[in-house]
């Protein structure tokens, strides 16, 4: 059992050290009293420095500011108009174009084999450039509701 | 953040959602640092994080027109990147072979000197926070690394600062074991 156990504010002391570590800031801010309370006592400093340990393993997981170029490459995507973006992951996009190689290829192939010769060009502007593949393709994938409420695992 | 940076983000929002991109370049240069951090320390791999946090800008700029300042612009940016972040994490498991990567981060050669190095580097802490269960994981980034006060972690979670406590606590838990046991 221990020496402080039956001291009010202990158990809460050790409470908060354990769920936010050795750096009082960090602590709610109407318990970091208990902080200054049982700092320097023998029991509390093994405590302390059990928790401080742990705040600087954290500590070692660093993130660098990104570059300037990773603010131009969001920028560059954005339209001054405000109109809406399928946003596509750099990793991903060969995947995207491949798909719409095939798509257009496939299309092309149909309709080679049900349009006779003289109605090829208007073929090519129903299928490739007509205005339901644009719009599907721009739609927006995240609708915002009033108040800034989001759903973005729909 | 200060309220005079507030202000500046809600003017810029306002100004973004009539199609102003000098003032969307504004946002995105005061947000993306603390945004890339966040994401990175939730989902261990920084391209990831880079993307997650490019998708949600982008959607900041799509939904500017209709936001209402009814938030701070960081809490509701906060909310699209967590969000996000945690799709990104469920794509993740849906894919064959995203343990064996996880595994591999924590794996320990034999050499001394590559141990050291990965020490050195984060790569433990790395592989022990990302082996930590979401939720846990980003009460901790949200807490330790973001800044956030109990009260705006506990409102990004949705749970109260009781809940937020003890995620938190078994965070840390979890965490000094799974390092103690990666440098036995």
């Amino acid at each position: 059992m221990s020496e402080h156990e039956p001291r009010p504010g202990w158990q809460r002391f050790c409470q908060c050290l354990e769920a936010y570590g050795a750096e009082p800031a960090r602590w709610p801010e109407a318990e970091r009293e208990l902080f200054e309370r049982f700092a320097g006592e023998p029991e509390a400093e093994a405590l302390i420095a059990e928790a401080r340990w742990l705040d600087a393993e954290l500590d070692r997981f660093p993130s660098p500011a990104p570059d300037a170029a990773f603010a131009e490459t969001i920028l560059a995507r954005i339209r001054p108009t405000g109109a809406s973006i399928h946003v596509v992951p750099g990793r991903r996009r060969w995947a995207l174009g491949m798909g719409l190689a095939a798509s257009v290829l496939l299309g092309f192939g149909l309709g080679w084999r049900q349009a006779p010769m003289t109605e090829v060009p208007d073929l090519f502007g129903g299928l490739l450039f007509g205005p339901s593949s644009a719009e599907s393709v721009l739609q927006p994938d995240f609708p915002l509701e009033a108040g800034n409420s989001l759903d973005v695992s729909s | 953040m200060s309220e005079a940076l507030d202000e500046l983000d809600v003017a810029a929002m306002a100004k973004a959602g009539q199609g102003d991109a000098s003032a969307f370049a504004g946002l995105v240069h005061r947000h993306s640092a603390w945004a890339v951090g966040f994401v990175e320390r939730l989902l261990g791999i920084r391209a990831d994080a880079e993307d997650v946090v490019q998708q949600a800008f982008l959607r900041v700029w799509q939904n500017a027109e209709d936001w209402q300042p009814n938030a701070k612009f960081r809490t509701w940016f906060y909310q699209i990147l967590y969000r996000l972040a945690v799709d990104q994490i469920r794509v993740r498991r849906r894919q064959p072979g995203f343990e064996e990567l996880d595994e591999q981060a924590h794996a320990h050669p034999d050499d001394p000197a590559s141990h050291w190095q990965q020490q050195r580097q984060g790569a433990d802490i790395r592989a022990a926070l990302m082996s930590l269960p979401e939720r846990q994981r980003t009460a901790l980034v949200l807490c330790h690394y973001q800044g956030l006060s109990q009260k705006e972690a506990a409102a990004l979670l949705a749970v109260n600062e009781g809940a937020l406590e003890s995620l938190l606590s078994r965070a840390r838990a979890g965490l000094r074991q799974r390092l103690t046991e990666y440098r036995r």
